[in-house]
């Protein structure tokens, strides 16, 4: 008689195998879905933990700053350490994203949400979620996440209390929303953004890792709705509202829906070319554009470019090549604005952002003069129609692990 | 126009003020001002630790509505509503 080994082993275990027993829970829809967080500061953190215990496939980190001491008491993802190696959030809140689940894919970019990260990337995503301390970045959020059709979670914290709300393309905005005083504030902001960057750092508005916990789970809660394509029970247009010292909790209807808005504008069919990249020069570019889309095509740039600006301190002009988004960098890297702090003005821009055969630096690259990858530009061809095409060969940039 | 009875509660204060008012006449808008620069010793903060200037915004617990440019009857605003002045938040870091 022989005796035949048996082996015996357990039932594979899945890391959602619990959240399967979730009527509503659908894993063809989370593994895959792929979620930008803008933003690693206290809700991110708690957004960033509550995606990777989720299981949500292929996550997204954007943020450029780096840990502070001043961070560790409300961001559960960070520690001494990443402070003394002064680390960036990105990096170290994707390396323990993984740590937390090693199922979950990651990418993260260090990098401003204003202008460095092209369309094409807000496009791929199935759920954007802003976990952020300013106007400014809100409202760029705001507008790409409008021209290519997708939602938005937001959210805000102070102390106790706590705010979130969805943006959806077809309805009230984060513009809309905007007060006149608030819109004054972003006017400043964007003429000095590195004095708004040095307020930021000088007074911080205080927040708690409990609101942080309260505002973040609700926006995760709602990317996971809208992953789950589950449009109709989400806070579309609508607050939800937490004050925790007194308990006041609510969800409520926001007011405006401004048709003539700014960031109602939508791309509507997008052209992708995987032979573009932000990689090429300005003259491999309109070279493209001429044979494919004929010899008055040119491209109308989101952003001024800057060719000459007048020292105040130096009563001089002086020559530049940059883009508006990195003015600001520029002059205080060249400490432009001299010991009083005088004024400087630019003086000389491209004209109508038309970037065409008499831009005089062809040899630049799209990302020297603030196309980012993947960006999806704005072509008027030479039949005058706007058409939007996409840096398709970026494409292989987004590269989760 | 009969005027109706609302509380007005500034939650992060914990203070709450009954008021009779024009529904059709009064604004969200306008209840704001009166409660955020006009009442002596309310004393609402106005501006962030950033130097900007703080926004208030008026819900209504009643109607689930935000109340700003709109009149109270036309934001929903009932008789015996509570009208809760909170901050917009800005911060998340």
């Amino acid at each position: 008689m022989s005796i035949n080994e048996i082996i015996i082993t357990p039932p594979e275990q899945k890391w959602d195998q619990v959240y399967q027993l979730i009527s509503w829970w659908k894993p063809e829809k989370v593994l895959p879905a792929k979620v930008m967080v803008v933003g690693a500061g206290a809700l991110g953190n708690e957004v960033l933990k509550n995606l990777a215990l989720l299981g949500v496939g292929n996550i997204l980190i954007i943020d450029f700053d780096q840990v502070e001491y001043s961070n560790l008491s409300r961001s559960v993802l960070y520690r001494q350490k990443d402070v003394d190696a002064h680390r960036l959030k990105c990096e170290v809140a994707a390396e323990r994203v993984k740590e937390l689940n090693p199922n979950v894919k990651v990418q993260y970019i260090a990098a401003n949400i204003n202008t460095q990260i092209g369309l094409g990337v807000f496009r791929r995503m199935d759920a954007i979620i802003g976990c952020l301390d300013n106007r400014m970045a809100r409202l760029s959020i705001n507008r790409n996440a409008f021209k290519v059709n997708k939602h938005w979670v937001d959210g805000a914290i102070e102390n106790m209390e706590g705010q979130a709300t969805v943006y959806h393309p077809n309805g009230g905005c984060y513009e809309c929303e905007l007060t006149e005083v608030e819109k004054e504030i972003l006017k400043r902001a964007r003429g000095c953004f590195d004095v708004a960057m040095r307020n930021q750092k000088a007074g911080r508005i205080p927040t708690t890792p409990l609101s942080a916990s309260i505002i973040g789970a609700v926006q995760t809660q709602e990317a996971l709705k809208i992953i789950h394509g589950y449009d109709d029970n989400l806070l579309n247009g609508r607050m939800f509202r937490y004050e925790g010292m007194y308990m006041e909790v609510g969800v409520y209807n926001s007011e405006k829906t401004n048709e003539d808005c700014n960031s109602h504008y939508h791309y509507t069919e997008i052209i992708e070319e995987t032979e573009l990249s932000a990689n090429m020069t300005v003259e491999s570019l309109l070279k493209f554009l001429t044979k494919k889309y004929g010899n008055e095509s040119f491209v109308k740039l989101d952003q001024r470019f800057i060719f000459e600006l007048f020292i105040e301190a130096e009563k001089r002009e002086i020559s530049v090549q940059i883009p508006d988004d990195q003015l600001n960098n520029f002059i205080s890297k060249n400490n432009l604005r001299g010991e009083k702090d005088e004024e400087v003005r630019v003086t000389k821009v491209l004209e109508d952002n038309v970037l065409d055969e008499n831009f005089p630096f062809k040899n630049l690259t799209l990302l020297q003069i603030g196309i980012p990858l993947l960006h999806i530009i704005r072509v008027i061809d030479t039949n005058k129609n706007e058409l939007y095409i996409e840096l398709t060969g970026d494409a292989g940039f987004l590269n989760f692990k | 126009m009969t005027h109706i009875n609302v509380t007005i509660r500034i939650v992060h204060l914990n203070k709450s003020f009954e008021i009779k008012t024009d529904p059709e006449k009064i604004t969200g808008d306008m209840i704001l001002d009166q409660f955020v620069n006009k009442t002596p010793g309310l004393d609402l903060p106005k501006l962030d630790p950033e130097k900007n200037p703080i926004i208030y915004q008026l819900t209504s617990k009643m109607s689930g509505n935000v109340v700003g440019t709109k009149n109270l009857k036309d934001a929903g605003v009932k008789e015996f509503d509570t009208l809760l002045i909170v901050q917009k938040l800005i911060a998340g870091v």
